[in-house]
């Protein structure tokens, strides 16, 4: 009986229809906010530790930027227009399995080292620097 | 609290740390991706012997999974705090008014989407980025369902064996 509920089948035998309905509402539902329209092409990666900015990348800037976090080094790699997580201290690596991102308004973030990475659009400023650390 | 309850309870939190600690050392597929069965402790704990227990079990759970873990009072700690106490939440209200027709399994869905939607809040206001980290939402959620239903199935398991034992306990 036990075994039973822990096949495919078994488990939903084990649905009453309200179970059913909420999981598929839920589903439907996270997957809906992510196709949430977003904004365009970002320019110039916030990074900040804790409440502190410490830099601001370019992406338009391929390099790899060491970030000291609150555990250790988080290395930040930029190429392609995007960035990601190349590198970090922490111990469950979900920072870095966040992958690339391009898009104003999207994150990463590194919860264990306080690191937030916000993407943000906007013209580029051809005499701005490629990197501002603080 | 009699001797009973408090064996029960101690038994329970003891459970639940083990579970949480044994879940942060198994290598995952996906770094984000929990099993939530210290979760599911709790959800044990609420449907044999009602929420007190359950925001019992929870709280001293959280606290000492973040002392043997190391992460009390960081970040990953209010991180474990927001999840823990938004699955609680609903878990408690989704008991009380909608099951029947929920079963054990749905409320454990709720509870597993309630952590993701509390770790989210949480992160979005410690990191002062409030809605931006909505994008992170899909994927964290979409996992969180299944995983839910999983969690669920061992509770209501327990829960079916443990009927013939509740006087001893």
């Amino acid at each position: 009986m036990t075994a039973a509920l822990f096949s495919p089948r078994g488990l939903w035998r084990a649905l009453t229809s309200a179970d059913r309905a909420l999981a598929l509402l839920l589903l439907l539902g996270f997957a809906f906010v992510g196709l949430v329209p977003r904004g365009g092409g970002a320019k110039v990666a916030i990074v900040s530790v804790g409440r502190s900015e410490v830099a601001r990348l370019a992406l338009t800037a391929p390099g790899t930027y060491p970030i000291e976090g609150r555990q250790g080094p988080v290395v930040l790699e930029v190429r392609h227009g995007a960035v990601r997580v190349l590198e970090s201290s922490c111990a469950h690596g979900i920072c870095r399995a966040m992958g690339e991102k391009n898009r104003a308004g999207e994150i990463l973030a590194c919860v264990p080292n306080g690191v937030l990475v916000r993407l943000e659009g906007g013209a580029a400023d051809p005499d701005a620097p490629d990197s501002v650390s603080r | 609290m009699n001797a009973r309850t408090v064996t029960r309870l101690a038994t329970l939190v003891a459970l639940a740390t083990v579970l949480q600690i044994a879940e942060s050392l198994i290598p995952k597929p996906l770094p984000w991706l929990r099993l939530g069965l210290a979760n599911g402790v709790a959800l044990l704990a609420l449907v044999r012997w009602g929420v007190a227990a359950a925001v019992g079990v929870t709280a001293t759970r959280v606290v000492l999974g973040g002392l043997l873990l190391g992460t009390l009072g960081g970040p990953a700690f209010a991180l474990s705090v927001g999840g823990s106490a938004a699955a609680i939440g609903l878990m408690a209200l989704s008991n009380r008014w909608a099951r029947p027709p929920l079963s054990i399994l749905g409320v454990s869905v709720l509870g597993s989407s309630a952590h993701v939607v509390g770790q989210l809040a949480v992160l979005g206001l410690l990191s002062g980025t409030g809605w931006a980290v909505l994008p992170l939402a899909p994927v964290l959620g979409i996992t969180a369902v299944p995983l839910g239903l999983v969690t669920g199935a061992v509770v209501l398991a327990v829960d079916r064996r443990l009927a013939p034992w509740d006087r001893a306990w």
